[in-house]
Order: C-alpha cells, then sequence, then structure tokens
C-alpha cells in the first residue's frame, strides 16, 4: 500500500525536480545562445575587416592586408604564432568560379569548406577546424570595393559601368573556449539542481513528519481498535483543522456503531432467550414423558403442549423471515383497493377470543367507505399486530379504539388503547426487534417482534408508523401515509 | 430431598417440578422473584433451581440477597443466558452450578445430585455403609449384594440418613426434606417411612437405623464381620 508520506514526497520531489530541470534547460539555452552571439558577433566583426580589405579592379580581386596586420592568420595550422599563445584562426575568399583569391597562413594550403550557393547574409556553422580543434565559421559574399584610386575610378565611372565581381569570405575561429565554459556552466547546473533536490527531499520528510504527526497518531489509535474501545471518544482537542472534521464524524461514527452493538447484542440475546426458553420446554418435556411415560390423557397434554411450543417457535420464525424480506427488499406489494373498515373488523376477528378473555371491546369509528390504495394482506398483518397489542398490553375491560381520518390526500389510522405500564421513555425503543417492556420475557405468547414487523411493512407500503402516549395513560399507534 | 424450582415460564416449571417429583425429589416452586425469595428464606432446601430473568426481582438479585442473608443453599442457575459474562457474573455472586436452556433433563438431575453431595462432604456418587449401597445417580440400593426396591420416599430418608451418617437428624428434618412445602401430611409419615424401610432392608441391617427418642434417627454404619 502506498503511504501518504512516499507519495506526497515524490510527487513534490518529482515535480519540484522537473520544474528546476526545466529552468536549468530555460537558462543554459539562455546562456549559450547569448554567448554563441558574442562569437558570431566577433567573426563578422573579423570577417567584415577582411572584407573591407578586400579590392578589386578590372576583374581582378585581392586582399590588401599586410603580413603582421592580422597575426591570428599568419600561424599555420597546429602551430603558436601570432599573438602569443593564441590558437590560429582561418578565412579564405574565393570568386564566384571557385577560383581562391586568398587564404590566411594558418590554412597552409588547404581549404575552409565553402557552400555550394553563396549568400550574401552571413551563414554560421560549426566545423571542425584543420587543426581538429571544434570551431565556427561565418560566411557570407560581398562585392569587394574599387581601388581607391579616384581620378581611375572617376574615368571608368565616366567611360561606362565598372566590372563588378563578388566573392565570397569564409572565416572560421575556434570555440574551444565557449564549449569548455558552456560544459562547466552545465556541470554547475546539474550540481546545483541535485543538491537543491536533496534539499527539496530532507525538507519534504521533515515538514511531513512533523505536519503529518497527528494523521499518524490518528491510525495508530484506530489500529488497535477493538470493539470493547467503542465507548471511547477519540481526542478533538489539539487536532488540526484538516482533521477536526474527520475526528468529529468519526466520534459520531463510533457512537452509533456502539449503539447499534448494543443493539444487536440486545437482538442476539433476546433472540437467543425467545428460542432457547421453548427448546427447554420441549426437550424437558419429552424427555420426562420419555423416561416416565404418561397415560393417554396426559400424553394427549403433553403433546398439546409440544404443539403450541412448536406454533409459537414457528411464529417467532415466520416474524424474522419477513422482517428479514423487508430489510432485503425480497417482500412483494400488491396493492388493490382495501376498505379499511371491513379490515378493521376482519382483523379484530383474529384477536377477539383473547379480547374477550380481557374484557376488551372494540370501538371504531373509521368510516365504512373508506378505501385506500395499498397492499391487503400486509396491511391485514399491520392492523393484526396493532390490535393484538392493543388487546394483550392495555388495560382489562378497557376498549381498543380505532379512528381514521383523510386531510389532503393523506390518512391517519390510529389505534389506541389505556396502558399503565408504559413511560415516555419507552416510546422510542418500543419499535425495536424483541423489545418487550417486561425484561423477565416471561410471556410465552409474545416475543416482541409485532411492532417491529408493524414498522417494517409499514415502510415497505410507503406508511410511517407512530407511537404516542397520552398524559402517560392512553398509547396511540398511528400509521400515516397517502391514501393512493 | 428439598428443592426450589424458581422459573416464570409456567410450562418448563411445570414440566421440571413433575419430573424433578418423579426423581424422587420434594419440589417447591416460584414463578417470579419475589415468591422465589420468599420461599427460598423461609424454607430449608437443599438445592435452588434459579432462572435469571424473571418478573419482579431478576434471579441474581435474588441470590445476592439471599447471599446477604447468610443463607448458603446451593444454587444451580438455570438461563437461557450463555455468554461467559452471564456465567462469571452468576458464579461470582455465589451460585455454585451455571446450566444453559436448552439442557438434558439427565444432566439437570445429576448436576442437583452433584450439588447434594457437596452438601453433605461426600465425593462419590456411590455411597458405602458396610454392608449397604447407595447409588445416588441411579437411585438404587443394594444391602449385603442384594437389590433393595424402595419407594421414592424411602430412599430419600435413607439417602438423608446415609448422607449424614453418624448424625442425629430429626422428624421435622426429614419431613422437609421430603415433602413439599404446600404438604400437609403430618411429621408421623416419617416414623412409617423409618418402618417400612427397615423391613425392606432387612433383618441384617435393620438397625443401622436407630431411633433415638425425642431427637429423631441415626444411621450407624454396619461393621461387618
Amino acid at each position: 500500500m502506498k503511504s501518504l508520506h512516499g507519495r506526497l514526497t515524490a510527487w513534490l520531489v518529482i515535480g519540484s525536480g522537473l520544474l528546476l530541470v526545466l529552468g536549468c534547460l530555460v537558462l543554459n539555452s539562455l546562456i549559450t545562445a547569448r554567448l554563441q552571439s558574442d562569437l558570431d558577433a566577433e567573426l563578422i566583426t573579423k570577417a567584415t575587416a577582411l572584407s573591407t580589405l578586400t579590392e578589386q579592379e578590372d576583374g581582378a580581386v585581392w586582399l590588401e592586408l599586410t603580413e603582421g596586420g592580422m597575426p591570428e592568420f599568419n600561424a599555420p595550422a597546429g602551430g603558436k604564432a601570432g599573438k602569443a599563445g593564441a590558437a590560429p584562426e582561418y578565412f579564405q575568399i574565393w570568386r564566384t568560379d571557385g577560383s581562391v583569391v586568398a587564404r590566411s597562413l594558418s590554412l597552409a594550403g588547404r581549404d575552409l569548406p565553402l557552400r555550394p550557393q553563396p549568400a550574401s547574409r552571413p551563414l554560421f556553422l560549426d566545423l571542425k577546424l584543420p587543426d581538429g580543434r571544434p570551431g565556427r565559421l561565418v560566411e557570407f559574399s560581398f562585392q569587394p570595393r574599387h581601388e581607391e584610386d579616384e581620378p581611375y575610378a572617376q574615368t571608368r565611372r565616366d567611360t561606362g559601368p565598372l566590372e563588378v565581381t563578388s566573392v565570397t569570405l569564409a572565416l572560421a575561429s575556434g570555440r574551444q573556449e565557449l564549449d569548455a565554459f558552456l560544459a562547466s556552466l552545465r556541470g554547475v547546473l546539474i550540481a546545483f539542481v541535485l543538491a537543491l533536490l536533496a534539499g527539496i527531499f530532507v525538507l519534504v520528510r521533515l515538514s511531513m513528519k512533523v505536519s503529518l504527526a497527528p494523521l499518524e497518531d490518528l491510525g495508530a489509535r484506530l489500529t488497535v481498535w477493538q470493539v470493547e474501545s467503542l465507548g471511547e471518544e477519540l481526542d478533538l482537542a489539539g487536532a488540526p483543522a484538516e482533521l477536526a472534521p474527520v475526528i468529529f464524524r468519526l466520534n459520531d461514527l463510533l457512537k452509533r456503531l456502539q449503539e447499534s452493538f448494543g443493539r444487536e447484542r440486545m437482538f442476539s440475546a433476546n433472540l437467543a432467550h425467545e428460542l432457547r426458553t421453548p427448546l427447554a420446554e420441549l426437550r424437558s418435556m419429552v424427555e420426562v414423558a420419555l423416561k416416565w411415560p404418561p397415560g393417554q390423557a396426559a400424553t394427549a397434554s403433553v403433546l398439546a403442549e409440544v404443539r403450541t411450543i412448536g406454533l409459537q417457535m414457528e411464529r417467532i420464525v415466520t416474524n424474522l423471515l419477513v422482517l428479514a424480506r423487508c430489510d432485503g427488499g425480497l417482500q412483494k406489494v400488491l396493492p388493490s383497493e382495501v376498505p379499511v373498515a371491513d379490515l378493521i373488523e376482519r382483523c379484530w376477528g383474529n384477536v377477539a377470543a383473547e379480547a374477550e378473555r380481557r374484557g376488551v371491546v372494540l370501538r371504531s369509528t373509521v368510516p365504512e367507505d373508506l378505501r385506500i390504495h395499498t397492499d391487503e394482506d400486509k396491511l391485514a398483518l399491520i392492523l393484526s399486530n396493532l390490535l393484538s397489542n392493543a388487546v394483550s398490553y392495555g388495560e382489562p375491560s378497557e376498549p381498543v379504539t380505532c379512528s381514521a381520518a383523510v386531510v389532503s390526500g393523506e390518512i391517519a389510522l390510529r389505534v389506541s388503547n389505556r396502558t399503565a405500564a408504559l413511560h415516555p421513555d419507552d416510546l422510542p425503543r418500543m419499535f425495536d426487534r424483541f423489545w418487550r417492556k417486561d425484561s423477565a420475557r416471561s410471556d410465552g405468547e409474545h416475543a416482541g417482534l409485532g411492532l417491529s414487523l408493524v414498522r417494517a411493512l409499514s415502510t415497505l407500503l410507503g406508511f410511517t408508523v407512530t407511537a404516542e402516549l397520552e398524559r402517560g395513560a392512553v398509547l396511540h399507534l398511528t400509521l400515516t401515509g397517502r391514501v393512493a | 430431598m428439598r428443592l426450589l424450582l424458581i422459573e416464570d415460564s409456567a410450562r418448563l416449571c411445570a414440566t421440571l417440578s413433575q419430573g424433578l417429583r418423579q426423581a424422587g425429589y420434594a419440589v417447591d416452586t416460584a414463578q417470579d422473584g419475589h415468591e422465589g425469595l420468599w420461599l427460598a428464606t423461609e424454607n430449608s432446601y437443599d438445592v435452588i433451581i434459579l432462572d435469571l430473568m424473571l418478573p419482579g426481582i431478576d434471579g441474581l438479585s435474588v441470590l445476592r440477597s439471599l447471599r446477604e442473608r447468610g443463607r448458603s443453599t446451593h444454587v444451580l442457575i438455570l438461563s437461557a443466558k450463555d455468554m461467559v459474562e452471564d456465567r462469571v457474573q452468576g458464579l461470582s455472586l455465589g451460585a455454585d452450578d451455571y446450566l444453559t436452556k436448552p439442557f438434558s433433563f439427565d444432566e439437570l438431575c445429576a448436576r442437583v445430585q452433584a450439588l447434594l453431595r457437596r452438601s453433605y462432604g461426600a465425593k462419590s456418587p456411590i455411597l458405602h455403609l458396610g454392608g449397604l449401597e447407595i447409588d445416588t445417580l441411579s437411585r438404587q440400593v443394594s444391602c449385603q449384594g442384594r437389590e433393595v426396591r424402595l419407594t421414592p420416599r424411602e430412599y430419600g430418608v435413607l439417602e438423608v440418613l446415609a448422607l449424614r451418617c453418624g448424625s442425629v437428624v430429626s422428624r421435622r428434618e426429614l419431613w422437609e426434606h421430603l415433602y413439599e412445602f404446600e404438604d400437609e401430611t403430618s411429621s408421623n409419615v416419617v416414623d412409617v417411612l423409618v418402618c417400612s424401610l427397615r423391613k425392606k432392608l432387612g433383618s441384617g441391617v435393620a438397625d443401622v437405623i436407630q431411633t433415638r427418642r425425642g431427637r429423631g434417627y441415626i444411621l450407624v454404619e454396619d461393621k461387618e464381620p
């Protein structure tokens, strides 16, 4: 896995390295161009001087250069002459027909390269000098001036146009000093870039070590984080501004995770209890019956109990399956027009026996003609659970009331019952799976899944279910949602 | 032997008490913590079988209250809670054993029997008293190699006397070990049971159960020649 340290170091060092190299290349180009331009200017100056010394008359062209006038051209190639210690320079002048007008003594009869079609515009090129050194050459064509014998010249002008001859001059000089300087300059620049990169690398590592220390601390703490540590909070004080929102969110997440873990533990414990107790009943019943076989009547009674336990466990498993399908989005909704008042009557039928035993009656004010477009079976399951809840946990001999109101296309279907057992603190938890007011969970008939099933199915049908405790004595469970 | 079963599940309570009675124990039952604590405090039990999740007072509070009141009755916790922390908490509060639901009825009986042996300092489930051999697990008795068939009550009398061999056990104590709280039989029934027991054990060892007038009965180990 790539570390933040590694990535930042690589990006910063490579990035700044590229910028430095680019800068040095530009600098090198500028300096090289400037120095070469100086060298070319020097060549042009000398070449111009030579061109001014070149004269012509009557088709004849010659160079008016006295020996020792420009000593750098006198030394033979490879020799040390002219200026003491100075390397020789070279020139050569050609006519347009290629015949040589003049060449420097330093050439010792050899030739400088000549372009096939010379032009008046100076051309510069690098070459290897006759003495083997690297050099630079300038070449251009020009018309030598005429002999400065004015009366004669005047005479010729009077008699007709002068005969004009063009010549090509090439002058070459050594450039090893320039190349050596440029080479040393490039060395300095490379060393500068490398040193700067090393400095940047060290600086980046140091600054990151200091800057990323809080992030590393956070990582180290989270690495050793265990389920048991969920109650702890990460310290927000002293955290850098960039990390503060992360730590804040992490603490929030940890808190919710802790609550979720608590709920899961409670769910597992409750599920275990709900299943272990009937299993214990079943096993004990069978083992005792096998050990001391009962009479025929007692056997029938045992079998009836076994059936009851089986049905009770089946109910738990069925409800859990419905909840799991709702959670997983696998529960299908098959909508139709549902007459609400009729459905309530039918659902009341499921709990009528228990209601009669407890002296509870249903008082419904739901309009007979009220119809909503929803899944009838699932709404029936919701209503059956709400009514069963009201009958089982409401006060005995107190009625269960059902009412419905439609306002702006939204229905509010309410089931209410009197109860003395609930506290307002119970309301947010009563839709949790396996939640029971009686922590001993003694009642074998109910597992505490009814209201969680109501909430899951209501959500599936697009309804919202809420609980309200009026004056601490009347529980209202209200289903709200769009009618169509 | 007299047991107290505190279990809120009516079905499990009825089944277990029926099975334990069939196994020869006298069983009192309670279905909530308050009643259970009251019975445990008011009566003398050999073993208390205690559920943890109870209405009224929870099982751990019942156990704590019992120990705070100086009652050292052996307590076997019977619970659906199977986490290590639950067991540790129960045992730390003074329970002697912990059994998680669902369980084997035979295992429950064996654990109850083990607690009973601990009550009387016996290590082995088989008690050897001279020519008398009592298997407390299978509840079988043999006398000089001959199997003796006893009713559960007769076995109960013999077991109590054997476990407290050499000590006088009063009629009241014997009655309390044999009959339930709501039983209205007179303590004279103990004399009838002892008489019957002596007959079944036979002339050879009949006098191992001796009467101490005004005090009760004592089982004296039969020293074989």
